[in-house]
């Protein structure tokens, strides 16, 4: 389940398990409100995650673009080093921060 | 091995495809990212199937066939929508930053990149995808 949290200026969405192509639609709405601020600072925690489908990736692609125009800060953390070479492998890790989990 | 799951092209059948993975992955002593992986290529195109094969409302069955030797791991994906080759489409800009890439588009490449070898064919009115996967380096390492 995506949970989000507001730290100072700061807003953190904690994702749940899964992004794949069933829940993609929900993930999508529950960060809808995230995006909402007109100025953003975004942190997605990845700790949980553990897949993420194509389904996924359109949504971080669409979170960036949204981010991109406000001028804000987006970022990933806690990536699993699977998902970090999904990332990689479409061209994300050159054109935004993802930090790998710690092992 | 060799395996076969039959769904219905809904969404919520994508549940039987990963169980299908996970069973097939079990079986062959694949690794988690190889799993996690070839759950990945199987969700993008079945759900792709399940999308654009077919014309809304119509209820249709896709079949997913799974063929080991051990040394390489076949899927064979076919089903009976409109004629549709997925690998024609060109590949990812991947130095392009992607908020200002069209959206979308990332499965086959995945697909691609993750598989050695994805064909297509047009035969008796269906589409048959087939893509295969070098297993042996990894059930070497688990052995």
């Amino acid at each position: 389940m995506t949970q989000i949290l507001k730290e100072g200026g700061k807003t953190i969405i904690k994702t749940g398990q899964r992004i794949d192509t069933m829940n993609a639609g929900q993930f999508e709405k529950d960060i809808e409100p995230a995006l909402a601020d007109p100025e953003v600072d975004l942190e997605m925690d990845c700790t949980e995650l553990t897949y993420m489908a194509s389904s996924g990736l359109r949504i971080i692609q669409k979170t960036m673009r949204g981010v991109m125009m406000k001028k804000g800060h987006f970022k990933m953390t806690n990536v699993s080093p699977e998902i970090y070479k999904v990332l990689a492998m479409t061209g994300f890790t050159k054109f935004m921060t993802v930090e790998q989990k710690q092992a | 091995m060799r395996k076969e799951i039959k769904i219905k092209n809904r969404v919520d059948e994508l549940e039987h495809v990963a169980a299908f993975v996970e069973e097939i992955g079990e079986e062959l002593g694949l690794d988690m990212e190889m799993q996690m992986n070839l759950n990945l290529v199987m969700e993008e195109m079945v759900s792709n199937v399940i999308f654009y094969a077919y014309p809304e409302g119509a209820e249709a069955t896709i079949e997913l066939k799974a063929e080991s030797d051990g040394k390489e791991l076949t899927f064979v994906l076919s089903d009976r929508g409109r004629e549709f080759d997925p690998t024609l489409k060109d590949d990812l800009d991947v130095n392009s930053n992607p908020a200002e890439r069209d959206l979308g588009g990332m499965g086959i490449y995945i697909v691609k990149n993750i598989m050695n070898q994805v064909s297509y064919q047009r035969l008796e009115g269906k589409n048959l995808l087939t893509m295969k996967k070098n297993i042996l380096s990894k059930s070497e390492n688990n052995a």
